[in-house]
C-alpha cells in the first residue's frame, strides 16, 4: 500500500485492498510506526463497501492509534452513505497534496486523466488507477519483528491486531493465575503500583550495587558490572547493560524496561535468563535511536519485547 | 599559594599511570610551574626510574610519615628541572606504611610551596587508592581503549564520585592506535569518552619511543619530535587551563605524511 505525506497529517492509500479485513490491517501496519502517531489521517479506500459498523471500527482504530480520522475518499456509495450517517468528512484530494509524490515521475496525459479519475468523487476505480498508484513511495519496509507479530494476529477483526501486545500480556497473567491462586494473592500485594519507588539521576557504574524494596527508575546509563535489585519494576531511561534483578522477593510479574536493554544477566522473580553468547557486545554505541524495551516473564521464560505503544 | 593535588589512577596496572604522571608532572614544570610527583605505590615504585632519579634517592615517604627526616629533604630535585621535584615510594615497606590522613597532611604541607601535586596512585582499588585519593580534590583517569580498562576506569570514576573531596575528574585515553580504530579492532576515543560519561583531557597515541623513553629514564615529553611528547605537552596546558585543540593522530602517525610533511617545510609551504 501506498502513503503520501501532507503538512498536516498524511494519507493512507488503501485503494488497492479488496476487503475489509485488509483495510484493517494495512491501516494499523501503517499506523503502528512511531512516524503517523497524532497525525490527520486522510483515507483513501477505493471500492471496497464498508457498512456503518465497519466504518467505525475503521475509525476507531485510528483513534486508538493515536491518529485523527481527518477524512475519506471512496468510490463505493455505501461506504458514501455510513460515512454520512457517521458524520466522517467526504473529500476530494487536491492536487496541491498529491503533486510530491508525481513530481519525481514523469506527468503525462494519462496520468492526468487517471488523477481526475481517482479524485472524481462519484468515479468508480479502473485499472488504470491502479497502475498510477503503484509507483509511489514504497512503504515495504517496516521493523522486521513488528510484520511477524502482526502477521500472526492478522486473522480478522479490529481488536486482536490492535492490541495484541495486551491481550499477550494479558494472556500471560490469566493462565498463571489459574495456575496458582496463592501466588495470585502474593503477586497482588507485591504489586509494583502499589510500592515506593526509589529515583535516581545518575550514571550507575561498575562495582555499584542498587537495591529497593521497591520500584527503582534509573535516570542515566546502567554500565557493565554494576547490578541493580529491586521488589518491584525496574525502569532505566538509559541503556541498560549490567544485571538487572526486578521482582527480587519472588514477584514474577515485575518488569525490566529500558531504552536500550542489553544485561549482561536479567532476573525476574525467580526467572532467570543470560546473554545470548553470540552477542558480544559489553558496551552500546550511545549514539543509535533506540526503541524502548521491556522485559517480562511468559510461561517460565523472560521475553523482551519493543514498546511501541503506552500501555 | 595553594597547589592544585591531582591524583592519577586508572584502576586497572599498566595503561600507563606513571608515565602519564612523569611526562604531565614534567611539561608542567618545563611550562614554569613548581611541581611535585608523590609516588604513592609503596612496595612497587616506578616512578623514579621514569624519571631517572632511583639514585638520588635518600629518604622516602614513610621516612616523612615516621619522623626519620623532614618533608622538604625527601624531595629529590629533578636532574635538569630545578621546578621539579619527587617525593619517592619506600620500596621496602607495603601499602599500610602510610594512612590516609598522612598522606593528607603532606598534600597540604606540600600545597604552601609548590603550584601542582601530582599524586601517582597504585593499581587496584584497596588501601594504596585510599591514600593517594584521600589528600587531592582533582582526578585524572587514565584508561586505553580497552574493554578490561574501560571497565576498571568505570568503577574508579564510580568511586571518586562517590568522595567528597574530588571535585572533577577528567579522563586521559592512553595508547591509543589510530589505524586500530580506522579498521574497527579498537574502541574509538569518542565511544570511550561516551561509555564512561567523562570530560576528556587527553589522548594519548601509542608511540614506541615510550619504551626507550622509560629505559633511559627520560620523560618523552623532552623529545621534542614525538607525537605522543606533544599530546602529554597539550594535556599539561589543559591543566593549566588553556584551551588546546586534541592532535589529528590519524594523519600524524602515517609515515607517508610525515614525509610530505617535511617535504613541505623544505618549500616552505607551511600547512
Amino acid at each position: 500500500m501506498d502513503k503520501g505525506y501532507i503538512e498536516n497529517g498524511f494519507i493512507v492509500d488503501l485503494t488497492a485492498a479488496k476487503k475489509t479485513s485488509e483495510i484493517i490491517y494495512e491501516l494499523s501496519r501503517i499506523l503502528d510506526m512511531p512516524e503517523s502517531k497524532g497525525k490527520h489521517i486522510c483515507l483513501k479506500l477505493g471500492s471496497v463497501n464498508l457498512s456503518e459498523a465497519e466504518l467505525t471500527s475503521v475509525k476507531a482504530l485510528v483513534e486508538l492509534m493515536e491518529s485523527q480520522l481527518a477524512f475519506i475518499s471512496t468510490s463505493s456509495t455505501t461506504t458514501l452513505e455510513s460515512a454520512t450517517a457517521l458524520g466522517i468528512k467526504i473529500s476530494e484530494f487536491t492536487n496541491e497534496i498529491e503533486a510530491p509524490a508525481f513530481e519525481s515521475k514523469e506527468p503525462t496525459p494519462e496520468v492526468s486523466n487517471a488523477l481526475d479519475n481517482i479524485f472524481g468523487e462519484d468515479s468508480a476505480p479502473t485499472q488504470e488507477n491502479k497502475e498510477v498508484e503503484t509507483p509511489k513511495e514504497d512503504n515495504a519496509e517496516v521493523d522486521n519483528s513488528e510484520v511477524e507479530q502482526e502477521e500472526k494476529t492478522d486473522d480478522d477483526e479490529i481488536s486482536p491486531i490492535v492490541r495484541h501486545d495486551e491481550t499477550i500480556a494479558e494472556k500471560v497473567e490469566a493462565q498463571e493465575v489459574k495456575e496458582e491462586s496463592d501466588e495470585e494473592i502474593a503477586a497482588l500485594k507485591n504489586a509494583p503500583e502499589t510500592l515506593p519507588t526509589l529515583y535516581l539521576r545518575k550514571t550507575i557504574r561498575s562495582g555499584q550495587s542498587i537495591s529497593s524494596d521497591g520500584n527503582i527508575v534509573i535516570i542515566g546509563d546502567v554500565n557493565p558490572g554494576s547490578e541493580i535489585i529491586a521488589k518491584g519494576d525496574i525502569t532505566v531511561w538509559g541503556i541498560l547493560g549490567g544485571i538487572a534483578h526486578a521482582g527480587s522477593d519472588g514477584n514474577n510479574y515485575a518488569k525490566i524496561r529500558a531504552l536500550k536493554l542489553n544485561p549482561v544477566q536479567i532476573r525476574i522473580g525467580e526467572v532467570f535468563a543470560r546473554r545470548p553468547d553470540t552477542i558480544n557486545l559489553p558496551y552500546i554505541q550511545k549514539s543509535c535511536e533506540y526503541i524502548p524495551e521491556e522485559a517480562f516473564t511468559y510461561n517460565g521464560s523472560i521475553v523482551i519485547r519493543k514498546i511501541h505503544e503506552e500501555n | 599559594m595553594t597547589g592544585r593535588v591531582i591524583v592519577i589512577t586508572s584502576g586497572k596496572g599498566g595503561v600507563g599511570k606513571t608515565t602519564t604522571n612523569a611526562n604531565i608532572g614534567t611539561a608542567l614544570a618545563k611550562a614554569g610551574n613548581k611541581v611535585v610527583m608523590i609516588d604513592t605505590d609503596l612496595g612497587l615504585r616506578n616512578l623514579d626510574l621514569l624519571l631517572g632519579l632511583e639514585n638520588r634517592i635518600v629518604y622516602t615517604i614513610v621516612d616523612v610519615v615516621e619522623k626519620r627526616c623532614k618533608l622538604k629533604q625527601a624531595l629529590v630535585k629533578d636532574k635538569k628541572n630545578p621546578n621539579l621535584c619527587l617525593l619517592a615510594a619506600a620500596q621496602t615497606r607495603d601499602k599500610t606504611a602510610v594512612t590516609e590522613e598522612q598522606l593528607k597532611e603532606i598534600c597540604e604541607q606540600l600545597q604552601k610551596d609548590f603550584d601542582f601535586i601530582l599524586v601517582d596512585c597504585p593499581a587496584g582499588i584497596e588501601q594504596g587508592f585510599q591514600n593517594a585519593v584521600a589528600g587531592a580534590s582533582e582526578a585524572i583517569v587514565v584508561t586505553t581503549p580497552e574493554m578490561s580498562a574501560v571497565r576498571d576506569a568505570d568503577r574508579i570514576i564510580g568511586l571518586l564520585e562517590a568522595k567528597e573531596e574530588i571535585e572533577s575528574y577528567k579522563l586521559l585515553i592512553n595508547r591509543v592506535r589510530p589505524n586500530l580504530i580506522k579498521s574497527n579492532d579498537m574502541m574509538s576515543v569518542e565511544d570511550v569518552a561516551e561509555i564512561l560519561s567523562a570530560d576528556l583531557i587527553g589522548i594519548i597515541p601509542e608511540d614506541t619511543g615510550i619504551i626507550t623513553s622509560t629505559n633511559k629514564g627520560e620523560p618523552i615529553v623532552n623529545d621534542e619530535d614525538s607525537l605522543a611528547g606533544k599530546a602529554y605537552r597539550n594535556v599539561a596546558h589543559r591543566i593549566m587551563g588553556e584551551e588546546v585543540p586534541f592532535l589529528n593522530l590519524e594523519e600524524e602517525t602515517s609515515f607517508m605524511t610525515k614525509v610530505k610533511k617535511f617535504f613541505s617545510h623544505l618549500v616552505g609551504k607551511e600547512k
